[in-house]
């Protein structure tokens, strides 16, 4: 049966920022922060942790990594209350972290790096190889990390995770800079991860990469979880639902006309037209698309010999699901920052 | 006990670990003849009998030559610990990689130790390997060695000298926020004990009404020696001073071994306070 291996109950934490006075140099005051986190992460899922710049995804994994350290908040590993201050070395063991965008350079290689490491772990360094191959390094071990490419660096980081088996495994933005081949590779080895037993925490601010491997969605918007659950059932919940997408080779110059003999209601789209692609966008109706009702649009465009070279239903993008959540507007959701806080430490 | 083993164990390993990482560096390809250069060329120099030094600097035992080579340690040696050690931890924690070494089940003391311990001997264990090398360059001018005594306390004051610089450069390090304040702070606190000790006790001293016009005066001297106390470079001066003769700004043992105790513990300890306390 899954179990809870790491709870955050009503966690706080805000950033410390010099704010040096006159008389008080060395004054800090409350920065941006996190507030009430509430989370659990079970074994065996994969949980994606979705929110634009700034939402505070990186704090939060930093925390539960035990990098930061709570200012208020509850934290439960394994079943056992921890107090705030240094996270014990046992908890650590179990907790595998991915940081985001680590500037692998320098004429060292992933063997010497992963070396290290396992040192540091007390590991025997006997199968480091192997270990590499599991992430596809194995063939580039001895070469400098200078001359490896991006994706490569996200394997090596990826490779430093995993180090000692962890059960948690914690990934901040692991796609970055990996083209769709490796982004496949990659969901396929966190999915046999969690066959494994894993809890795996993963972090984006893009919806649609997430969409295909978690099994639920963790929204943060302003330091502060949202919404949770499976994608699908808060789209259901806040109404979003995709856009349909037709595509034709030419101009549709009696677009309502063909659309009317469909008897559909409240059928609202817009065109756009660059150069030989005309397309038409479909909003959905409240309740969603049903199966029929797209048939009936196929087949009314069909019968009125225009064949569209591309049907699809739109990607719903993150700020669209944050601004349902929110009631923010589309345009505002992206673009709202939050002010520091000013309260003294 | 059996913890405290496997952590001494543990901690040797990173140690060894850094120090190969660090003498396999660029740096050090620059650093170790500048080190053979000043610290072998000068012990020498210093050593030949037909040389004419500066103003009335003379050198008639091998430990009088080691005691003028211990400034060109302070010019090389020192300034090969700010090399190494300048960017030890800002560069770690800019990359994201002390991120990945903070998460791994190993107490943090132990890191940062492993650190201070590499950076230290990367440096000091070429230094004391030139500066053996620099004995047998004085006995083929002196025709003489120093006594085993003169020659633990060169050793050890110099190896002392570089652990206070490590620690120093190490927590400037750590402060940092990128590459041009690491190298500023690292700089500057070489600059502040190496090239500026003299201009701030000179004003203190006169602040203080210590007649500053004539270095060679008493009251000065004696001034000045407990001035040097707070500072690497004075004191590790003060130390070998200890086994000279004709010297006018002794000081006694216990406040020696106060300031040496003091400069080999406080400036670690807060480096390895300040790294526990690090956001990576």
């Amino acid at each position: 049966m899954a179990k809870a291996l790491l709870e955050f109950n009503a966690v706080d934490f805000h950033h410390k920022i010099p704010s040096p006075k006159i008389f008080n140099p060395l004054n800090k005051i409350h920065g941006l922060g996190i507030e009430n986190i509430s989370l659990s992460l079970i074994s065996g899922n994969i949980i994606g942790l979705v929110g634009p710049n700034g939402a505070g995804k990186t704090t939060l994994m930093k925390l539960l990594a035990g990098l930061l350290i709570p200012d208020d908040g509850e934290i439960i590993f394994n079943g056992e209350k921890i107090e705030n201050t240094n996270r014990p070395n046992w908890s650590k063991k179990m907790i595998g972290m991915m940081p985001e965008n680590i500037h692998w350079y320098g004429t060292s290689t992933p063997f010497k790096v992963i070396e290290r490491l396992f040192t540091i772990r007390n590991m025997k360094n006997n199968n480091i190889e192997k270990f590499l191959d599991f992430v596809g390094l194995g063939v580039k071990a001895h070469d400098s990390l200078d001359s490896l490419s991006q994706g490569m660096h996200q394997r090596l980081s990826l490779a430093c995770a995993l180090i000692g088996s962890p059960d948690i495994l914690l990934l901040d933005e692991p796609m970055n800079g990996l083209d769709p081949v490796a982004r496949e590779a990659f969901a396929g080895v966190l999915k046999n991860l969690a066959k494994q037993g894993k809890a795996i925490l993963i972090s984006s601010h893009q919806l649609a990469e997430l969409e295909r491997m978690v099994d639920s969605v963790i929204l943060m918007h302003n330091g502060e979880i949202i919404e949770t659950g499976n994608l699908e059932n808060i789209r259901k919940k806040y109404g979003i639902h995709n856009d349909l997408i037709l595509k034709f080779p030419k101009k549709i110059n009696d677009l309502d006309e063909i659309l009317s003999k469909g008897n559909f209601e409240n059928l609202n789209y817009k065109v756009s037209e660059i150069e030989d692609n005309f397309t038409i966008k479909i909003n959905s109706p409240k309740g969603g698309w049903d199966t029929k009702t797209k048939q009936e649009i196929l087949e009314c465009f069909i019968s009125n010999n225009m064949i569209p070279y591309d049907f699809t239903s739109q990607k719903i993008e993150l700020v669209e699901i944050l601004s349902a959540v929110t009631g923010l507007d589309v345009d505002k959701v992206g673009m709202s920052l939050r002010e520091k806080g000013d309260n003294n430490e | 006990m059996s913890n405290k083993i496997e952590s001494l164990k543990l901690l040797f390993k990173l140690s060894k670990m850094e120090i190969k990482n660090n003498l396999l560096t660029l740096r050090m390809m620059v650093l170790f003849p500048i080190l053979m250069l000043f610290i072998g060329g000068s012990s020498w120099g210093f050593s030949d009998r037909n040389a004419q030094l500066p103003a009335d600097v003379s050198a008639n035992t091998p430990f009088e030559v080691l005691f003028l080579s211990s400034v060109f340690v302070l010019f090389s040696a020192t300034l090969g610990v700010v090399l190494i050690g300048f960017d030890g931890i800002s560069r770690k924690k800019n990359s994201g990689l002390l991120a990945i070494e903070f998460c791994q089940p190993t107490s943090r003391t132990i890191l940062g130790l492993s650190q201070l311990f590499g950076v230290w001997l990367t440096v000091a264990l070429p230094t004391i390997i030139i500066s053996l090398i620099s004995i047998l360059l004085i006995y083929k001018q002196m025709d003489a060695f120093p006594s085993i005594g003169d020659l633990i306390l060169f050793i050890f004051a110099t190896s002392l000298v570089l652990l206070w610089y490590a620690s120093i450069q190490l927590l400037v390090s750590s402060v940092a926020k990128d590459v041009g304040s690491a190298v500023t702070l690292g700089v500057g606190a070489w600059l502040l004990f190496t090239m500026i000790w003299l201009l701030i006790t000179t004003v203190l001293a006169t602040i203080l009404g210590v007649d500053a016009t004539n270095m060679d005066n008493e009251q000065f001297a004696s001034f000045s020696s407990k001035v040097d106390m707070f500072s690497p470079n004075g004191l590790y001066q003060l130390l070998l001073e200890a086994k000279l003769d004709n010297v006018s700004r002794k000081l006694p043992i216990w406040q020696l071994s106060i300031a040496t105790i003091f400069w080999t513990f406080i400036p670690s300890y807060f480096f390895i306070w300040r790294f526990n306390k690090l956001h990576a």
